[in-house]
């Protein structure tokens, strides 16, 4: 039994601490509520509002075949903190220089202490009241941040940093060894804990990186005009910000998709400590999509390949190739002589590499026309498959009204010709007189129909339309005349570009359909699901199929035995039509030497896999070699056979390719002209009726 | 009894859980932040998992001289290990661990169990100075010359000050006791005076403004924080100047809580040790009534082992008593602490558990029969 006493010492002791907590429950009342002590300013912990970007990554645009076109990669910027490092800055200097790859005696200069002009400065002072107040003070402050190094792997960076951790200073370590040798040494115990912590701060906050996004185009030139590239993004006030902005093509076009959203973190910092449960903003980042083209990176090789070497022998103005699938409109080549490396835009000396032609620059097509007059003839029923026209000695003349209007053909022939004979060797005489068998209606609506004269909708920017006269506009300079009709039926007075050529042409080669040309295949989010998805899209049928079959006979013989025959390939059998357009300068109206030699058609005949258009914009006339016939279809060739090989395309069987009188040796990819070949000169005239230069 | 059990239930699931989210707070920031609060959930784990045991298991049991001596040889093995050098790790400037274990905070407990045993199998003999205080001197001696020497003076201080309400509770005469406190005295303070630390503290607390950058530095940051929280706090997370007291999440707890949580906070804080307080010296006071001087010494003993640990370490951390590092139990960190205290809570309910069939008279559910036909005329 527990005796009474016991139970009164319980008790007093029970109240003894019942009272003790209520002496503490009014002490604390006392310190929190009624006579907190405050903190003067130096006894508050550093506390920081920090702000930083977590930057998007700008999405790829690939090819066809998965290959990245444009990439874009983070590589950091190394920075020094000197108001850190300058006490010890000889010394980190011979330490970090092996790491960072400078000289010691350059780190060591970065790293010493410097000061800047501080417009923000605040210090803390008395005032006239005697209140310690915050004010705005100027001033100089130490510089805490020095890039060093750019384009820094963040591997690299990893590397440096675990580097840095690992830093191993002598004063230390011979303390850390007295320490463990004496263990209860507590003045060497303090000394050595200020020393590592401010050795820490060397290692930890010495050196430290900045993100940022470098786009890169791994392949040099290739497709240039339909990648674009992209400059630093500024503010509105022309500031820089932390992003990239597409400024030409496909970069510019799908900026908005292809840039990523940067993601943020706001939050407090106490000693430099982040208090994370105190974070503001907490964004991830969102990276751009991937752009996957239609483009073919090895036939852009080709064709760009081809080009180029074009461009030493015929030293032209610009040259432009476009490579179509017929059947699906996919663009598998856009390629512009001169061009230009996005990566290295400061090497672009002239403006006119920048200029992607098959789009923004319009052009009188000439010759090459012919298909579409020739297929409207035959569409319209005013046209029979196995009819003859009189060529009119190639010279006709006609007189309209006061005005005598002249057609010449240079090449000379007799009476009736053929169909195939006047198609292939370009009679501008017969073109006319098949157009104008057409009511002009009918007939411009028909091109207009076929695309000419509207946007194709590649989407590389704001394009050219071109222009195609109408009937009902009489006055100004696009008015339409007498002469209209008959010129526009050999590719003159009207404007094109080369993708509505291209997209005819192709058109033919696909059976009457005429396709929406496609550049962009597919957009793919990061973690790889479609977003939107661009199929190939049939706009209208513009002939019947009967009428594509009968044009690609006449251009596949225009090829055998016609104008084209430079065009001619042993392995397949090759549809095209040559054009030699004269240039209308501004001030001498036609020009008598500056052109536009074109080559479009289609391969192989049979089943049109590749529709091609070459447009050589001012051909050197040296050596007559600004024809059609001469200049473009040669490079034609070239990329056809490169193409359909690249491709493996199924060689055309021997049967269906009738061999042509004399087709050039295969060896040499560009044929030039045989002197004999031309007298062109003679027949050119300079009178304004007299426009064309055939072949 | 049931509502006693309850509300000390409440009052100590409450504080873990307020322990557990203000620790949180203090080592969200800290370099192995996130590895120290693992460990001290599961330190928290396995002390539920004692408390359970205990709380399940009859603490008659243990009134048996085999336990008693099992428990005190052990800890007195643990605390020997201690101090072999090699074994014992030497941190902060004492010898206190034996890897992350510390065994101090089990002699608390062994202490304890002990003298409860002890006194409450002689307690006929409590009277007399040879059973009373010599033979109690023999036991506790060993135990508190080994933590003394660890060194952890604050814990020795404790415990003797808490064997003596021990003792004073189970009927050891307060003159006899008066004496051997003053032997004690006499002994302890010329050496604790000389200690160069207690001097130091005890010059910081006479003299707070003189040592603010070294002695007072912890206390006086600490009353920055309660004063920054005034009576709502910052709000979770949110603390700042308690970033700035060293120990912050060990002894100094208290700060954490007053900064983040305000006076709410820490006034929520100590009605909760004061229900421990109540709850305890009930539950001892039935065992006793019960005729269990067992339970009684038990009961009392963890109570104000407890108690006064909080009551010291509040009165630490508000500056009411000189620096000395003493744990805030079931709030600080220290996984040893919450194992040992809520392992005791679990003796604690025990007693409740097994003593209240005694307490209480059976109550019958059916009326008594009575004889007499005018028993309704009776009262």
């Amino acid at each position: 039994m527990s005796k009474p006493s016991n139970r009164n010492w319980l008790l007093i002791f029970q109240w003894l601490f019942a009272l003790g907590f209520s002496v503490h429950l009014g002490r604390l009342a006392w310190i929190q509520l009624i006579d907190p002590t405050f903190p003067d300013e130096t006894q508050i912990p550093e506390t920081t509002d920090r702000r930083w970007v977590r930057p998007g990554q700008r999405g790829m645009i690939l090819d066809t075949r998965g290959t990245p076109l444009a990439m874009s990669q983070t590589m950091l910027t190394l920075r020094a903190d000197p108001s850190i490092l300058s006490n010890e800055a000889p010394r980190m200097a011979a330490m970090t220089a092996p790491w960072i790859g400078l000289p010691p005696d350059r780190l060591a200069e970065l790293y010493k202490l410097r000061y800047y002009w501080n417009s923000n400065r605040v210090c803390i002072e008395t005032n006239a009241l005697g209140l310690r107040v915050t004010n705005s003070c100027p001033g100089l402050s130490p510089l805490q941040s020095v890039a060093i190094k750019d384009n820094l792997l963040p591997e690299e960076w990893e590397t440096l940093r675990a580097n840095l951790r690992g830093l191993k200073f002598e004063e230390e370590e011979s303390l850390k060894a007295y320490i463990k040798k004496h263990p209860r040494d507590r003045a060497k115990r303090t000394e050595r804990a200020r020393l590592s912590a401010r050795l820490q701060q060397l290692r930890v906050l010495g050196l430290s990186s900045d993100p940022r996004e470098v786009r890169s185009y791994p392949n040099s030139n290739l497709a240039a005009h339909v990648i674009g590239y992209v400059v630093p993004a500024t503010n509105r006030m022309g500031r820089p910000v932390d992003d990239l902005l597409g400024s030409m093509a496909l970069e510019r076009q799908f900026n908005e998709q292809l840039r990523g959203r940067v993601g943020a973190v706001e939050t407090h910092k106490v000693n430099n400590q982040e208090l994370a449960a105190q974070r503001e903003l907490d964004l991830q980042p969102i990276h751009g999509m991937n752009l996957e083209l239609t483009l073919d990176l090895g036939v852009q090789s080709i064709v760009e390949n081809a080009l180029a070497r074009a461009a030493t022998e015929l030293k032209p103005l610009g040259i432009t190739a476009v490579v179509i699938e017929p059947k699906t409109g996919d663009i598998l080549a856009l390629a512009n002589w001169p061009t230009f490396v996005p990566d290295r835009l400061r090497s672009v000396t002239n403006n006119s590499q920048l200029l992607n032609r098959a789009l923004f620059v319009p052009f009188e097509p000439g010759s090459t026309f012919k298909i579409f007059t020739y297929a409207l003839g035959f569409e319209s029923g005013h046209l029979l498959e196995d009819e003859r026209i009189d060529c009119e000695n190639g010279r006709w003349v006609r007189q309209i009204g006061k005005h005598r209007d002249v057609i010449t053909d240079e090449h000379k022939a007799h009476g009736l010709v053929s169909l195939e004979e006047s198609f292939g060797q370009s009679m501008n005489t017969v073109a006319a007189k098949i157009a104008m068998r057409v009511p002009e209606l009918e007939f411009v609506g028909m091109l207009t129909n076929w695309g000419f004269g509207r946007p194709t909708g590649v989407p590389l920017g704001k394009e050219s339309p071109g222009l195609v006269k109408h009937p009902s506009i009489k006055t100004g300079d696009y008015r339409w005349d007498t002469l209209t009709q008959s010129r526009m039926a050999y590719g003159y007075s009207l404007q094109v570009n080369a993708m509505q050529l291209a997209m005819g042409v192709a058109a033919i080669a696909n059976g009457g359909w005429l396709m929406e040309p496609r550049l962009v295949k597919r957009l793919v989010n990061p973690e790889g699901a479609v977003m939107r998805e661009n199929p190939p899209r049939r706009l209208r049928q513009v002939v019947r199929p009967e009428t594509a079959a009968r044009v690609a006979h006449l251009m596949h013989a225009a090829v055998t035995n016609g104008t084209g025959k430079a065009a001619f390939l042993n392995e397949w059998t090759v549809a095209g039509k040559t054009g030699t357009a004269r240039k209308y300068m501004r001030n001498e109206g036609y020009s008598t030497d500056h052109y536009y030699a074109s080559f479009t058609g289609f391969l192989p005949v049979e089943d049109p896999q590749l529709a091609i258009l070459v447009i050589v914009d001012e051909p050197s006339t040296a050596g007559k070699a600004y024809y059609g016939g001469k200049a473009a279809a040669p490079i034609f060739a070239e990329i056809a056979r490169g193409t359909a090989t690249y491709l493996a395309i199924k060689p055309s069987p021997r049967t269906a390719a009738p061999e042509p009188a004399d087709h050039p040796a295969p060896a040499s990819p560009i044929v030039f002209p045989r002197p004999e070949s031309t007298n062109a000169a003679g027949t050119l005239s300079t009178s304004r009726s007299q426009l064309a230069v055939n072949p | 009894m049931k509502r006693t059990i309850i509300t000390l239930l409440v009052s100590v699931l409450g504080l873990v859980i307020l322990s557990t989210w203000s620790l949180y707070s203090a080592l969200m920031l800290s370099q192995k932040g996130d590895a120290m609060m693992r460990n001290q959930l599961v330190a928290v784990l396995i002390g539920f998992v004692g408390f359970g045991f205990m709380a399940w298991w009859d603490y008659r049991r243990f009134n048996h001289w085999l336990w008693a001596l099992a428990i005190y040889l052990t800890t007195l093995t643990l605390l020997i290990a201690v101090l072999i050098p090699g074994v014992g790790t030497y941190r902060n400037g004492a010898q206190r661990w034996l890897y992350s274990f510390q065994p101090s905070e089990i002699a608390k407990a062994a202490v304890v169990f002990s003298l409860a045993w002890f006194c409450a199998r002689y307690q006929h003999r409590l009277g007399s100075f040879k059973w009373g205080i010599l033979a109690i001197a023999a036991i506790i001696l060993p135990l508190l010359a080994l933590i003394f020497s660890e060194p952890d003076r604050g814990t020795t201080l404790f415990l003797i000050g808490l064997t003596g309400i021990m003792l004073l509770v189970a009927g050891v005469r307060w003159n006899q006791l008066l004496l051997a406190g003053s032997a004690a005295a006499a002994v302890l303070l010329p050496v604790l005076l000389r200690d160069p630390l207690v001097q130091k503290r005890l010059a910081a607390f006479n003299a707070p403004e003189a040592h603010r950058s070294d002695a007072a530095y912890q206390n006086h940051q600490a009353l920055l924080a309660f004063g920054e929280g005034g009576l709502f706090g910052k709000g979770p997370g949110a603390g700042v100047m308690m970033r700035t007291i060293p120990e912050h999440h060990t002894d100094f707890i208290l700060p954490v809580i007053g900064e983040e949580l305000g006076f709410l906070g820490t006034s929520m804080v100590i009605f909760a040790f004061a229900s421990i307080l109540f709850c305890g010296a009930s539950i001892a006071r039935n065992a006793g009534d019960s005729g269990d001087t067992f339970g009684f010494l038990l009961a009392a003993g963890i109570t104000f082992l407890i108690v006064a640990q909080a009551f010291f370490n509040i009165g630490i951390v508000t500056k009411i008593f000189p620096n000395k590092g003493l744990p805030l139990p079931f709030v600080s960190r220290g996984g040893t602490n919450i194992v040992v205290m809520l392992t005791l809570i679990g003796a604690l309910i025990s007693v409740a558990r097994h003593t209240k069939a005694a307490v209480l008279p059976l109550k019958s559910t059916r009326r008594e029969h009575n004889d007499n036909p005018f028993a309704e005329f009776q009262s």
